[in-house]
């Protein structure tokens, strides 16, 4: 691991997570509402997510569930903002301080702890169903591996043939 | 017959009814909360009482009080002025930031007397919120360029820039602070107990922008491209020069809000500074309706809020429940803001 691997790490784990927050913002954005709650949105999830995988060890179940309580504090935005059209941006902003008010307090009792499952990293689970272990490197390849990975062809990086 | 009822909205909002709409939104919030805390098994009235006393109840809380408006009228005030003329400055927490740093760069390593040390950071202050947003207001101004979004992502630039100078090459080497700058050569001086020359000068400057947006001819003109700038096009107003001056004024009275929380109340520079204040101060424009004027009540109203946060704090509720119950009582001062333009009319069958 030299200092560009772990650039590089970091600004995958990083971007994936940032795409996923402006692409919910685009949606919103697409039929003209402004959303500044994505910050509360994000920090609901988050608890959702690590709350659930705390009393039932299934990833799949978390991630469900930060959904739906994403969902639900959206349609609580979507109906002040569209059903009473209230100010756009106010709300918005009150829904970032009630979002991460409201997940640092129940969180309160997760913090520092260790999720107890994890999804399994997307190379892990390519190279064992698809026997491509030991040279995947994706990473550590050289910048041209990089294309495939942005033209959606992860699995081509993870052979480690490049 | 009676006829149906039918929701009619109306162009302007009764006075009555908006204050109605804002008193109901704060008791429900507050009811909430209550119900919440007394949930959790502490007494709502007790707290409540406490929170009274505490704020209002002695020299000391008016002063706490005081400490915090004035920020946030300052910040309340700069977004108030740029809604005037039509733009959204999201941004005043970054031009806070920049202010801070700019006057602390003369407050550091500019040596002369008191007085001129604190007018030049008072300069360095302004001029460094009006260059934190240039590169948007051009970019609006020139290429039609969301400031909405130019102005936010600018503040984690100013942000990380005052944690990286506080922690790093400003840092106060003496050993009394790790992670901020040694105490600036000039404190602005105080005015009443530990309230400081800032406090007037918020309310002076409130004051004096709504003056001349309400009576002078620019104001008039600013307030027509804020509310219709094809027309005021067409009526021959430079549109792009006041679109210009309005928003670098903005930013300079973010500016001016972060000189003042570093020279009169925090007397160094450090990470986190801002205590989100430019965020605020977009609540505190909002709750005024872009009144400059009104960024007084509303700064007080917030400043109150943040004190009973703080107030709360020493009783045993956390910081991120009194985030959560500062976010729900905003909401709802949205919605009901909203509802009160709307009155029921019967229908004639």
């Amino acid at each position: 691991m030299d200092i560009l691997t772990g650039l590089l790490t970091t600004a995958f784990l990083a971007g994936g997570v940032l795409a996923l927050a402006a692409l919910g913002e685009v949606l919103a954005e697409r039929v003209g509402v402004v959303n500044l709650g994505v910050e509360g949105l994000m920090a609901m999830g988050a608890i959702t997510g690590i709350a659930t995988v705390t009393s039932v060890p299934s990833p799949m179940l978390g991630f469900l569930a930060a959904l739906v309580v994403g969902a639900l504090f959206g349609m609580l935005f979507a109906a002040a903002t569209v059903l009473l059209r209230a100010n756009q941006v106010l709300c918005g902003l009150a829904l970032t301080l009630m979002g991460t008010g409201l997940a640092s307090t129940i969180g309160r009792n997760y913090s520092g702890m260790p999720a107890p499952v994890t999804f399994e990293p997307v190379l892990a689970l390519l190279s064992r169903n698809f026997g491509m272990l030991e040279k995947a490197q994706v990473i550590a390849a050289p910048p041209s591996a990089m294309l495939p990975y942005c033209s959606g062809q992860p699995q081509l990086i993870a052979s480690g043939e490049w | 017959m009676f006829g149906s009822l039918r929701l009619q909205r109306m162009p302007s909002a009764h006075p009555g009814i908006a204050l109605a709409a804002r008193v109901a939104a704060l008791v429900i919030a507050l009811v909430v909360a209550g119900i919440g805390v007394a949930v959790a098994g502490m007494n709502p009235f007790e707290l409540g009482g406490r929170v009274l006393s505490a704020s209002f109840g002695s020299a000391f809380g008016l002063e706490d009080l005081g400490v915090l408006v004035i920020p946030l009228i300052l910040t309340g005030l700069a977004v108030a002025v740029g809604q005037q003329v039509g733009a959204w400055n999201i941004g005043a927490e970054g031009q806070f930031y920049a202010g801070a740093f700019a006057a602390t760069a003369v407050g550091l390593f500019v040596p002369g007397p008191q007085w001129m040390i604190l007018t030049l950071m008072f300069i360095a202050g302004v001029v460094g919120g009006a260059v934190w947003i240039l590169v948007p207001t051009l970019a609006r101004a020139y290429a039609n360029v969301n400031e909405l979004i130019t102005t936010l992502l600018l503040n984690f630039v100013a942000t990380l820039l005052v944690y990286y100078v506080s922690t790093g090459p400003w840092r106060d080497r003496s050993g009394m602070a790790n992670s901020a700058t040694p105490p600036l050569s000039a404190d602005v001086p105080y005015f009443w107990g530990i309230v400081h020359w800032g406090f007037p000068i918020a309310i002076g400057l409130a004051v004096l922008v709504a003056l001349v947006l309400a009576f002078s001819k620019w104001g008039y003109e600013v307030r027509l491209v804020g509310s219709n700038p094809s027309a005021a096009k067409y009526a021959g107003i430079p549109v792009r020069k006041h679109l210009i001056t309005v928003m670098l004024l903005s930013g300079a009275i973010a500016g001016l809000a972060g000189m003042l929380e570093i020279a009169g109340t925090v007397h160094r520079l450090q990470g986190g500074i801002s205590n989100n204040f430019g965020y605020l101060g977009i609540m505190v424009a909002v709750l005024a309706r872009g009144s400059p004027l009104g960024v007084i009540f509303s700064g007080a109203l917030m400043a109150f809020i943040l004190n009973s946060g703080i107030i709360l704090q020493t009783q045993g509720l956390t910081t991120s429940v009194v985030l959560a119950i500062t976010g729900f009582i905003l909401f709802l001062t949205a919605i009901g803001d909203e509802l009160s333009y709307y009155r029921v009319v019967r229908e004639k069958v």
